[in-house]
């Protein structure tokens, strides 16, 4: 019997393996060093039912208003190797998907970091991010020149799925359409269970 | 090159607001004070890059504002914030409606919560908001204190609470927290010079003396460095400093010729904000007295038109003119300083 995921795999006819050592590499080691424990803890946590790799429906539109495809993501990881990079990510991550973390609200909005860094590094191959907004939009920014900011907006929800993901986009979207010293601006939102995302173009 | 320079400086403070943004998820309230070290250095480095430009647009400079404002808000400084959110309303004003909508959508109900809740502390503190948030003031300082660690823990990167508790330990001769309380105001606003001068004249009273004089090795090396920069002030604690160590210290000419050195720099300072002049050219005479291997005179305090510091000294210090003029500095009663 084939699953529902399954079936949307093979009719997306797109599958991409992302390997989460890799985004060492492809991101600047600063914003990687944080949000991969998160991210490791949410695929993880007893609540989005742990199981390697962890395959995201990820609904991608690369222009804006364009056609959207649809691309199995899959992440994996070898714990062993992110130790090379953080001795500590076993642990951080372990404490992330136990809920010990002081702040549990903080796990989607890291782990969404993390996500959409991992999306940058697959849907936009070669754009690193390299600043971030904290108090306007959007979050992660991959060009912080003045008057002419490119960057991706970023959401993660630990549920809700497609309708959780449309939400976000349909409150997200209209001010970010308003705003004129964006030059390009992308939205990554994520739900950790069931496993869906939207990457989409929303500017120019 | 300069907007290179731009993009490298923001990009910078990026990354600390992202760090601290770990650090608070992973460690909560035990990581606060460090998370809000990071959030004031990411407010200094957006007020960096901005200076950067030549001539930066309106929406870019509200856009520095609400960011370093809004770090403010994160790092819980309340004091150090309202002085940001006058920045944001001034960049407001040259902006379109919509601009400073959609720039300030999520600070405007952060920076008022914060506020809020900073009042809402100061009413719960009663013998702290009698004496108006000033130490000197404070009647009964053994309640004020337990207020004052209560707002401190609650408001951990305002650096002017953290400066208070530095003036606690002093006026209650605690020393050594007030040097614990110093440092971390030091780590808030490394580059307050009131803060640098206070740990310059607390260093002799606190540290080991080999420790002590390493740190005013470290001071005087700055000073030269930065001379036209420092204010007077910066110049007469450290000249205090030194005063004081030559006391212990088993190389006292050298400490001599230092405060000397210092009082000269301050003496011709540009910058005198507290008024320190009168004491520079006290500390000046003396060293000067010093240096020379003469006694240090009284006349010096005549002569600065600071005699008053002879009659309030007490009685056993009085045939010490060294000890008149260090001791006068023992209170910690530098106004608070309002640097961001």
């Amino acid at each position: 019997m084939t699953s529902l995921g399954e079936k949307r795999r093979r009719a997306a006819g797109r599958a991409r393996t992302y390997r989460l050592e890799q985004l060492y590499q492809d991101q600047d080691r600063d914003w990687v060093f944080d949000s991969v424990p998160a991210l490791v803890g949410l695929l993880s946590s007893s609540s989005t039912k742990r199981r390697q790799p962890c395959s995201f429906d990820v609904d991608h539109m690369p222009t804006t208003g364009g056609a959207t495809t649809r691309l199995a993501l899959s992440l994996d990881w070898d714990m062993a190797a992110l130790e090379l990079q953080d001795p500590a990510v076993r642990e951080r991550a372990r404490r992330y998907a136990s809920g010990r973390t002081p702040h549990r609200e903080h796990l989607p909005e890291m782990a969404g970091y993390g996500l959409a860094l991992v999306a940058v590094s697959v849907l936009l191959p070669g754009q690193r991010v390299v600043d971030m907004e904290q108090w306007r939009s959007p979050d992660l920014l991959l060009d912080n020149t003045p008057g002419a900011r490119r960057g991706v907006e970023v959401a993660c929800r630990t549920s809700g799925g497609w309708a959780a993901v449309r939400s976000v986009r349909l409150d997200k979207l209209p001010a970010l359409a308003r705003e004129k010293t964006l030059a390009e601006v992308h939205l990554s939102l994520w739900s950790g269970w069931p496993r869906v995302s939207e990457f989409c173009k929303v500017k120019p | 090159m300069t907007l290179d320079a731009y993009r490298h400086v923001k990009s910078g403070g990026g990354k600390l607001k992202f760090r601290a943004r770990a650090i608070r998820a992973e460690q909560g309230e035990d990581g606060a004070f460090e998370a809000a070290v990071l959030l004031r250095e990411a407010a200094r480095a957006e007020e960096r890059a901005l200076r950067l430009l030549q001539a930066p647009d309106v929406e870019t400079r509200l856009g520095a504002a609400v960011e370093r404002c809004g770090c403010l808000v994160g790092a819980r400084a309340p004091n150090a914030a309202s002085l940001a959110w006058g920045e944001v309303l001034n960049e407001s004003d040259a902006a379109s409606p919509e601009i400073v909508r959609t720039y300030r959508q999520k600070l405007d109900p952060a920076y008022d919560a914060l506020q809020r809740a900073f009042r809402r502390a100061i009413d719960a503190s009663p013998v702290l908001k009698a004496a108006r948030l000033r130490w000197a003031y404070v009647a009964d300082q053994a309640s004020a204190r337990a207020e004052l660690e209560a707002l401190v823990a609650q408001f951990p990167g305002d650096f002017d609470l953290a400066y208070m508790l530095y003036q606690a330990g002093v006026f209650t001769r605690d020393h050594r927290a007030a040097w614990a309380a110093l440092a971390k105001a030091r780590q808030l606003e490394p580059e307050n010079y009131v803060a640098w001068g206070a740990e310059l004249l607390l260093a002799p009273r606190v540290l080991p003396l080999s420790k002590a004089e390493a740190h005013l090795e470290a001071a005087y090396s700055q000073l030269r460095r930065l001379r036209g920069d420092v204010d007077a002030d910066s110049f007469l604690c450290f000249a205090v400093a030194s005063l004081l160590l030559a006391g212990a210290s088993k190389q006292p000419k050298t400490h001599h010729a230092r405060a000397l050195e210092a009082a000269e720099l301050g003496v011709s300072a540009r910058s005198d904000l507290f008024d320190s002049k009168p004491d520079l050219r006290v500390a000046r005479d003396l060293a000067a007295d010093l240096v020379a291997g003469r006694p240090p005179s009284i006349n010096a305090f005549y002569r600065a038109g600071r005699g008053k510091l002879v009659d309030a000294a007490p009685a056993k210090d009085r045939n010490d003119p060294v000890r008149i003029f260090t001791g006068s500095f023992a209170y910690g009663g530098h106004a608070l300083p309002s640097a961001a």
